[in-house]
């Protein structure tokens, strides 16, 4: 049987011991596993949350500044299911959620939210992400080249360079970017967004990564600074090993979790960002119709799209953990054995 | 630069900044809202008495910026208080009592990390509408999650040092302990953090009133300011330059300010 191979040669481990075992088997699985099922309550707790938020606000979706006849807003409350009790339209709006409908949108004619999710999120995932990637990269090497040079006019400049890039965030940054380079020097386009015009990114992606890319820069130059001086490293260097070697082999993987734990706030500043960015360069992304949504009760809109980006921030931070785990096998033992 | 000398630096910096928000207004010959007919739109000018320029309805706009920078600082700090207290309270709460109540308050704080605070402020903008309101609870729910984790963490901590079980010993109330003995070794990480929340605050506000969720025409704030630059970049940059100059020398000094001061405790601890 399995237990008896699992419970080991004598055989009289059963139990807790037995689980034990078993969970240093799929120690990395058991954990993804582990975190996906813990997001979920998460989850319904933000959907249920945001739903009975949407739903407390005074006035209706159909209150317009001219007036509605009593029975044309009626019928429209009867054609979206808002006349139902509210526990009534809770539950249908998590039935349609498990089958990733998101409802209709209540002020744009004939759409449906979740096409509009479908629409917009690869714009916004592309600009996310190749924002996130740029500032991983930035970042990552201005801390190391600062914590390398520390003190010197490297260290000073890129740390000047990190206040700029934080303190203007990207609604400042944008149409400076725009001025600069597409109304003065006319090299990239000023808006606009068409599939297959890579030009069209380049300043988006720009603006979004900068502000990040300094608070990582921030972040990584502690890190490598506080490693530089622990011991391991003094003992690298000592036993003759090549500096590009003892910065690859002992210096990045000791000093890149804090950056990656950091990364659950990236996505947030990454998200609020890429609503500004979007809008100043009218590219038709997920922030598409959001603030207007918000200002003239588009419930599901506004509902759908909340979830969305909700659950991109969760998979972000399970994502930075998981590699936080990568990193470190130590983490990874404490986990199993616990 | 040594600690004392960058909080030097900054504290007068930040000193001089609020004075001129406080009085500059009140100095200036022009109102907030004032329509100069005969200046709209011009550049920075002394003749004209509008040093930075107007902006195209021929509003002063040294006037608003310093309007908006009152505005903005005001805003974060009662965002800051407020989140301060709530996210201490829960701390403490949670730190001490532990158990149940630890685990359900800090499931709590997961939930609010999920969303990201542009989300609560949107979600806030259905219920209430834009304007103030909405602002400062969406800015106050920034402070409070990050400031309940770490007042949790230093309460846990501090639980366990020998003066708290000292005093458990002498039969001392929950209670007593907390607000004599916990609450006054936290007020210095308390302290530091509440100083690096401004900052990301002033930023936050700027960001949705950006969005015009936040402070409406025709009171001013660094973020409406930004926004009607942003607008009107093309024809008249300065519109965009000033709001945005200052905006970067109040968020840098504030971090500065909040940097010295972490040094500083640490150092003093």
């Amino acid at each position: 049987m399995r237990q008896d191979a699992a419970g080991g040669v004598k055989g009289r481990r059963y139990g807790a011991a037995f689980f034990m075992t078993e969970s240093r088997r799929y120690p990395v699985l058991r954990l993804v596993v582990g975190r996906l099922l813990g997001a979920l309550p998460t989850l319904w707790v933000v959907v249920t949350l945001s739903f009975l938020l949407v739903r407390l606000a005074p006035g209706g979706p159909f209150d317009d500044e001219q007036r509605l006849p009593a029975a044309v807003k009626a019928n429209l409350d009867r054609a979206y299911g808002l006349d139902r009790p509210l526990p009534e339209q809770y539950l249908r709006y998590l039935k349609g959620l498990v089958h990733g409908d998101l409802g209709p949108s209540l002020r744009l004619r004939d759409r449906r939210v979740a096409d509009l999710v479908r629409e917009g999120l690869p714009v916004s995932l592309t600009l996310g992400g190749l924002a996130l990637g740029l500032a991983l990269v930035l970042g990552l090497s201005g801390g190391v080249l600062s914590a390398y040079r520390r003190g010197r006019a490297w260290d000073r400049l890129l740390a000047l360079a990190s206040v700029l890039a934080v303190g203007l965030p990207p609604y400042v940054m944008a149409p400076l970017l725009v001025w600069a380079f597409a109304v003065t020097a006319g090299w990239l386009p000023v808006a606009g967004w068409e599939a297959g015009r890579p030009l069209d990114l380049v300043l988006p992606v720009i603006a979004l990564a900068l502000p990040t890319a300094g608070s990582v820069l921030r972040i990584m130059r502690a890190c490598v600074l506080d490693v530089l001086d622990s011991p391991a490293i003094l003992a690298a260097r000592a036993r003759g090993l090549a500096p590009i070697r003892v910065l690859w082999g002992y210096v990045l993987p000791a000093s890149l979790s804090p950056v990656l734990a950091y990364l659950g706030g990236a996505a947030a500043g990454l998200l609020g960002g890429s609503l500004v960015v979007e809008s100043v360069f009218g590219l038709p992304g997920m922030g598409r119709f959001l603030v207007e949504g918000a200002l003239n009760r588009d419930y599901t809109l506004v509902l759908g799209k909340v979830i969305v980006y909700a659950v991109l921030v969760l998979m972000l931070n399970l994502g930075a953990d998981l590699a936080i785990l990568a990193l470190n096998p130590r983490l990874h033992e404490q986990r199993s054995q616990a | 630069m040594s600690t004392r000398l960058r909080l030097k630096a900054s504290l007068t910096i930040l000193a001089a900044l609020v004075l001129l928000a406080l009085v500059g207004p009140w100095l200036s010959p022009w109102q907030v809202a004032d329509l100069d007919w005969d200046h709209p739109a011009i550049g920075p000018s002394l003749q004209a008495a509008h040093w930075f320029g107007t902006d195209t309805l021929g509003r002063d706009l040294l006037v608003r910026v310093l309007a908006g920078l009152q505005v903005s600082l005001a805003i974060a700090l009662i965002a800051t208080g407020v989140g301060l207290i709530i996210g201490v309270a829960t701390g403490a709460l949670a730190g001490s009592r532990g158990g149940l109540t630890d685990a359900a308050l800090m499931r709590m704080v997961d939930v609010g990390y999920a969303l990201p605070v542009v989300l609560v402020a949107l979600l806030l903008t259905v219920v209430l509408g834009r304007g103030m309101t909405t602002l400062l609870m969406a800015a106050s729910t920034v402070g409070w999650l990050s400031t309940a984790r770490m007042v949790r963490t230093e309460t846990r901590r501090l639980a366990e040092a020998p003066f708290v079980l000292a005093a458990t010993v002498m039969g001392v109330s929950r209670l007593r302990i907390i607000s004599r003995h916990v609450l006054p070794n936290l007020m210095g990480p308390v302290l530091v953090h509440a100083t690096l929340t401004v900052p990301s605050l002033v930023v936050l506000e700027s960001f949705l009133s950006f969005l015009g969720l936040g402070v409406q025409e025709p009171a001013a704030s660094l973020g409406n300011l930004l926004h009607d630059g942003a607008r009107d970049m093309e024809r008249a940059p300065w519109l965009l330059i000033a709001p945005a100059a200052l905006l970067l020398v109040v968020v840098g000094t504030l971090t500065v300010l909040g940097e010295a001061l972490r040094d500083r405790v640490d150092h003093v601890e």
